[in-house]
């Protein structure tokens, strides 16, 4: 619930405010379908132009099992991506702390293949490996790599200083604060940065989809455009669209649940 | 609920000031270039795997003109496409914020419609536009549209309320209040958009480019993979980061001189 | 368990400037006193709590614990910042059961786990949160979590108690009602206290002596005997003496303040 949204609603119950929250985005949802369909009779257009909301279900229903299954190739892209992209990213945000030399000579790095567009590596990965499942891994992983890194890095950098003084004082070795301090205090940043990871993982393999014809859905949805079956790339968007949301919310689940005392 | 920590990547939030390029960074970066230049003579390589740096650095040399035209192209449609829609997309988020039913309605539609990724839909703008300069740019324009939007809403939102009730108290119009508050306290939000913008701009220039394009350097790389010619390709990377990297310092630049009174509640 | 400082200074060296936080202190803590360091900001009051807890060595001078001389952590002292920094992940209980697994994982402790947590579930009655000892950090009020915090900085049963203006961030009105909940805890076990803080009032309630330090670079400027009767009644705040004894320390400071303008 956005801060304004809470202000709107400030002074009713909590129990309008938290079914108005879910309500208004549905009832504006449904108010454009119901929109969209009319202006589509209304003006006739041909559905290769605006295909109308009928036209999308009727592709969601007639060619489910399609979508379905090269929903899941792309899934099987995005989780592989994810996690290894998350590893290597947790992996590489603690070892760049341990050494702030390290950190000054790799951290350009990083932000340098952040902000440019990594997308142009992609030929070159073409062209080193072709069209195959590699490919479409390194990508994700290079998306969901540095989001990661960035965020274990945060959450190292702010560990309370007098946590470690605690500890400290108390002589206790460097493996024991960073088992029982370090780690139990990064792990919300941790999830943070995984949850901008999986959103990365899902940029990543639709891209690596897109540019090159494979298995999944971005080709499909390539490949409907070639023919014009603008119903079809609607119908493919809404189930990225879908299953991106229950993914997200799956982790965020996780995250509330092991964050629930922080 | 438990705490969210944070927008995301430091690059969300505006900068801080300082960070400069150490020696280590250099010595780095120049170890990695003569251990790939050795490294190819040694195990005999085949330039179409793997060029030098120098044959790369050839490739640079001799074809300047085809790379910046190239570029240019690159570059202009970026620009047009980044500014339609941040023009676009910062009026559709002022219009939204003063209408309450539609900011409870579309901001978390919204942060849902994160998750998919905006280059899906440049199948659904081909059809539309067909495999020209528009295409590129309307992806572009459309995927800074929505980044826009959310982070304008965001700042819109994030206004301290005892600020506004201060206003309020001195019986400011809204316009008034608009102008001289949340305008000003949105600009930090605001800014980080244009920053990441100008940025995602580019790569959604150069990915759509890299499908259906003659012109432009993500024409470019691609071309030279079909032709096996990898210093060329290479290069075309290494000019692309070069103006990623310039376009990046221009939005930090933009985004400094906009917020530079800006301090972030710890 | 005695305290005892000789000749102590404490020079922070960096490639701007250095700086002398502590200048020649030299001060004798018998056992089981209870002692309060007063001093405007930036005396180098935490400075010396950190050194007395080895976590900075002095730059000239000794430091020494009940005869040991201290250059870094000696494990056993037990210490209260002004943030409760309990761990957000653990439960009250498991934040207090903290330094046994610190000594534990060096083979230090004396007694098992069982033991252990039995001292600190008294200590978490003593100190009034025991119904508390499944709870979360984020569950309990900004007094309670500090009570927490001074539990775990005894259940090991250290040598010395150190506390850095642990009451700092705590209104007035928990903050005279944590003093007495100190007190209490700490008639329960008569540690040595060095306890810092810059609120006169405070110092001269909880202490037997207060000892008063300049600004940058600290020195010390005052030693005074707090003779008042324990256990200490909140009535006494509103005695005449106890005025006094505040007045006298609240000159000597800006005595020495003035003296330096």
């Amino acid at each position: 619930m956005t801060a304004t949204a809470a202000q709107d609603l400030a002074g009713k119950p909590a129990k309008t405010r938290r079914f108005r929250s879910v309500l208004d985005p549905l009832l504006f949802l449904g108010g454009f379908l119901v929109i969209w369909e009319a202006v589509v009779r209304v003006t006739g257009i041909h559905s290769v132009i605006l295909p109308s909301p009928g036209d999308v279900i009727e592709i969601l229903v007639t060619r489910f099992p399609i979508l379905v299954r090269s929903m899941g190739q792309t899934m099987v892209t995005v989780l592989a991506g994810f996690a290894l992209g998350g590893l290597l990213g947790v992996a590489a945000g603690l070892a760049a702390s341990r050494s702030e030399r390290v950190r000054r000579a790799v951290y350009p790095f990083l932000v340098g293949l952040y902000v440019v567009p990594k997308a142009v590596l992609i030929p070159l990965m073409l062209l080193w490996w072709g069209v195959d499942f590699r490919y479409k891994l390194v990508v994700t992983v290079l998306l969901v790599f540095f989001p990661v890194t960035e965020n274990t890095m945060r959450g190292l950098d702010g560990v309370d200083r007098e946590m470690i003084e605690l500890s400290r004082s108390l002589r206790t070795g460097e493996w024991f604060v960073f088992r029982k301090v370090r780690l139990p205090f990064i792990l919300p940043y941790v999830l943070a940065g995984l949850r901008i990871g999986l959103t990365e993982a899902f940029i990543g393999a639709v891209l690596a989809e897109v540019l090159a014809p494979s298995a999944g859905i971005g080709s499909r949805i390539v490949e409907a455009g070639v023919f014009s079956n603008t119903a079809f790339i609607l119908a493919g968007i809404t189930v990225i669209a879908v299953t991106g949301l229950a993914t997200y919310f799956l982790l965020v689940l996780v995250e509330d649940r092991l964050t629930r005392w922080y | 609920m438990a705490t969210r920590v944070g927008l995301g990547p430091a690059l969300t939030r505006p900068t801080p000031r300082g960070r400069r390029l150490s020696w280590e960074f250099w010595a780095v970066l120049g170890l990695v270039l003569v251990a790939w230049e050795i490294g190819v003579r040694v195990t005999g390589v085949h330039p179409i795997v793997l060029p030098s740096p120098f044959q790369v650095l050839e490739s640079l040399r001799e074809n300047p003109g085809e790379l910046l035209r190239h570029g240019l192209i690159t570059l202009g449609e970026m620009v047009v496409g980044f500014v339609v829609g941040l023009a676009i997309g910062m009026a559709s988020a002022i219009g939204i914020f003063y209408v309450p039913f539609l900011r409870r309605s579309l901001y978390p539609l919204l942060l849902g419609f994160r998750i998919v990724p905006k280059v899906a839909f440049l199948p659904l703008f081909l059809v539309w536009f067909g495999a020209g300069m528009t295409s590129k740019v309307v992806l572009a324009g459309f995927a800074i549209f929505f980044l826009v939007l959310v982070q304008t809403l965001l700042g819109l939102s994030t206004v301290e309320s005892e600020a506004i009730e201060f206003a309020r108290s001195l019986r400011m119009s809204r316009l008034a209040i608009f102008r001289k508050i949340r305008l000003p306290s949105a600009l930090p939000a605001i800014m980080v958009g244009v920053k990441l913008g100008i940025t995602y701009a580019l790569t959604n220039v150069v990915v759509a480019e890299m499908l259906v394009a003659r012109e432009g350097l993500g024409y470019l790389a691609m071309h030279a993979r079909s032709r096996l010619a990898t210093a060329d390709l290479m290069a075309t990377i290494v000019v692309v980061i070069l103006v990623g990297l310039a376009v990046y310092w221009v939005g930090l630049y933009v985004e400094r001189r906009t917020t530079s009174w800006y301090v972030e509640e710890q | 368990m005695g305290i005892e400082l000789r000749n102590l200074g404490k020079t922070f060296h960096s490639d701007a400037i250095d700086v002398e936080a502590l200048a020649d202190i030299s001060l004798t803590v018998g056992e089981s006193q209870f002692v309060s360091i007063i001093g405007p900001s930036g005396c180098g009051k935490s400075t010396l709590l950190r050194i007395l807890a080895g976590l900075l060595p002095p730059t000239k001078g000794t430091v020494e614990v009940d005869g040991v001389e201290v250059t870094e952590p000696l494990g056993n002292v037990g210490f209260v910042f002004q943030a409760p920094t309990l761990f957000k992940w653990r439960t009250i209980l498991g934040n207090v059961m903290f330094p046994y697994e610190a000594l534990a994982g060096r083979g230090e402790a004396d007694g098992d786990k069982a033991s252990y947590e039995q001292r600190a579930r008294h200590m978490l009655e003593m100190a009034g949160i025991a119904e508390f000892a499944d709870a979360h950090p984020k569950q309990l009020s900004g007094g309670m979590q500090q009570r927490a915090a001074i539990c775990r900085a005894l259940v090991h049963d250290p040598a010395i108690l150190l506390m850095d203006e642990p009451f700092g961030a705590l209104d007035e009105f928990t903050r005279e009602r944590m003093n007495l909940e100190l007190l209490r805890i700490w008639d329960d076990s008569r540690k040595t206290v060095v306890f810092v803080t810059h609120h006169i009032p405070e110092a001269v309630f909880l202490s037997d002596r207060v000892i008063v330090m300049s600004p940058r670079p600290g020195r010390v400027i005052g030693d005074v005997e707090v003779g008042f009767a324990r256990p200490r009644q909140p009535a006494l705040r509103d005695d005449i003496s106890f005025l006094e004894k505040v007045i006298e320390i609240r000159k000597m400071i800006w005595f020495d303040a003035a003296s330096m303008e």
